[in-house]
């Protein structure tokens, strides 16, 4: 608790990450509270009110199919933001697993899971993403699944790189010596203490993976229709771009919004966690 | 001092191997530590004293190796292998039968944890306490190993602590399970000599209370004068001589442990200049043929270069030199 204070002092003191981190938490509040927002369903056709532009009544306007720009929006949030923590969530337990693993027993292990990084790392991320939709099909899980299976890969190195410098630590002899068994030792011992790079990278990976699903959905090969998600919204827009310019504009503004508020917050947490890194001047 | 044997080493090797030379860090070492009884293990870095020390744990890690030798340790009436353990009981006799001290108070404590959580480990994982009983035993055992403010010291942090309180610490830390023997590896190497002098008596204090048996392991002879009962000088990955504290004290036999006492500075006797033992410590991976000591000793002859000595029992004390054949 006394270290969570800590962290909170440190990150208002910082600027952009106070901005980034306030923008994060904004948007979550408005994928949570998304009916209270908006009296629209977001699937409602209404095609009398095709193709409006923002007014009171549609404050975004009206796609195509006369639905609420701002209503898909909010609710496109939600699952762009959820696909995007899950995806991470998925590729941060299996970068932490392969990285500790790797780093702590070494030898065989460490080859076996390095050449993995590699041969995964060796094969283009977009293609290798768009080769497994196409095979295992377009699905709001599908999605989650695939993208938490192709971007573990840089944590897997960060992790492994810092539990090689901390399994030799002279505490973690003294925890073997103490009776602790490997795993106690790598998940209460050095895993703790590995974890300021994990933060970073994953508030990074957030962006990213949010970023990923907003282009799959824009291919047609992520979020399916119904279904609202930014990418989609952006789709279905792009052939009324001369006419309806509110159905691009909103939900692109709306990705840009939430990459750079994950960046800033990003950034803003390694100029915190890792001072070798950071070439701000703040001190603790 | 009984006559209750807990731990016997026989002909132990650990061997380090650098692709195809190895280093002998420890070759044939034979010592007994009685229960309640407390045994040095002194010499030079490099010796290989705390890879023995290391070997009795089985944590000697790649690319060091126990290739050979026999630990027999008094477990629950008879005396069992530890190298011949699987390693699951293994854990069992690390921390909660044998524990062990670092020379590092510094860098030996997790900076992430506190003082409480990490006292309280090894009794979470040995004797499956938890909650208000896990939390009193912290506290006695903090307040058994001199920490005077429990409470507060149990809420800090490892950087909040001066040395000599993180070396306490690490003290309850290893006693908190009820071990029957504590091997402490240089543990107040990195402390200053008051800090030193405190935790050498509160040592010896618990050792008398807890009827624990100890492996203190220095290069200091004045530490293991205040401590131990009977003394193993190591050279070279060897036992070279193993003799009762104040016989070796009063008139060492080895000439290396005789180099040793020489170079302790002494009040009464005021000298220009301290004699050192000239040279430096064999290389482990190429020790010198004959005994390893002879091209530092000042009575070496010429079967030293030769033929290594055996050992010879003297007074009953046990030496390994050509002088006593």
């Amino acid at each position: 608790m006394k270290i969570l204070l800590k962290y909170i002092k440190l990150l208002s003191a910082n600027k952009p990450a106070l901005i980034g981190a306030a923008l994060v938490v904004c948007l979550a509040l408005i994928a949570l509270s998304a009916p209270l927002l908006t009296g629209y369903d977001p699937a409602g056709q209404s095609m009398a009110e095709k193709l409006l532009p923002p007014s009171r009544a549609h404050l975004l306007g009206t796609d195509e199919l006369g639905r609420d720009v701002f209503s898909r929006m909010i609710y496109g949030s939600r699952i762009s933001l959820s696909v995007g923590l899950a995806a991470v969530a998925i590729s941060t337990l299996i970068g932490i697993f392969v990285g500790a693993v790797a780093g702590y027993f070494g030898g065989w292990a460490d080859q076996f899971f390095m050449r993995l990084v590699d041969i995964v790392l060796s094969v283009p991320a977009l293609f290798f993403i768009l080769m497994l939709v196409v095979f295992l099909g377009p699905s709001i899980f599908n999605v989650m699944v695939i993208i938490g299976l192709t971007t573990w890969t840089d944590l897997a190195r960060l992790v492994r790189a810092e539990v090689l410098s901390l399994k030799s630590r002279e505490y973690v002899l003294a925890a073997r010596a103490s009776g602790a068994s490997h795993a106690r030792i790598i998940i209460r011992h050095i895993l703790p203490n590995a974890m300021a790079p994990v933060f970073v990278s994953v508030t990074f990976g957030v962006a990213g993976a949010i970023l990923i699903e907003s282009g799959l959905s824009f291919l047609g090969l992520g979020v399916q229709p119904p279904d609202p998600s930014w990418g989609n919204i952006l789709t279905s827009g792009k052939d009324y771009i001369e006419t309806a310019w509110w159905l691009t504009a909103f939900p692109g503004m709306a990705i840009f919004a939430t990459i750079i508020s994950y960046n800033l917050l990003g950034e803003g947490l390694r100029d915190i966690l890792d001072p070798r890194l950071s070439g701000s001047k703040e001190r603790g | 001092m009984t006559e209750d044997l807990l731990l016997s080493i026989r002909d132990l090797h650990t061997y380090f191997f650098r692709g195809k030379a190895v280093g002998r860090a420890v070759e044939g070492v034979s010592f007994d530590v009685g229960s309640s009884e407390s045994i040095g293990l002194v010499g030079e870095s490099g010796c290989g004293k705390s890879v023995t020390a290391l070997s009795i744990l089985r944590l000697v890690s790649r690319p060091g190796k126990t290739v050979s030798g026999e630990i027999k340790f008094e477990r629950g009436g008879k005396m069992d292998d530890l190298l011949l353990l699987p390693e699951q009981e293994m854990t069992k006799v690390r921390g909660g039968e044998i524990s062990m001290i670092f020379q590092e108070p510094f860098t030996a404590l997790n900076p992430v944890f506190r003082v409480e959580t990490q006292v309280g480990e090894a009794a979470r994982v040995h004797l499956g306490l938890e909650g208000k009983g896990l939390q009193m035993l912290v506290m006695k055992t903090l307040s058994d190993a001199g920490v005077k403010d429990a409470e507060r010291v149990a809420d800090s942090y490892p950087h909040e602590l001066s040395g000599g309180l993180r070396q306490r610490v690490m003290i309850a830390m290893a006693l908190i399970s009820g071990p029957k023997l504590l091997i402490a590896d240089e543990p107040t190497t990195a402390l200053d000599v008051t800090v030193q002098a405190q935790i050498l008596d509160l040592l010896a204090d618990i050792q008398l209370k807890r009827k624990l048996s100890v492996i203190m392991v220095s290069h200091d002879l004045g530490i293991i004068n205040r401590i131990c009962d009977r003394v193993n000088i190591m050279y070279s990955g060897r036992i070279v001589e193993s003799s009762p504290k104040n016989a070796l004290f009063s008139n060492p036999l080895h000439p290396y442990t005789a180099g040793l006492l020489m170079s302790i500075p002494s009040l009464s006797k005021i000298e220009r200049r301290l004699p050192a033992i000239s040279g430096n410590v064999p290389d482990l991976f190429d020790p010198p043929a004959g005994c390893r000591f002879h091209p530092r000793c000042n009575k070496a002859m010429d079967i030293c270069k030769k033929t290594e000595p055996g050992e010879t029992v003297v007074d009953g004390r046990m030496v390994k030199c050509w002088l006593y054949k």
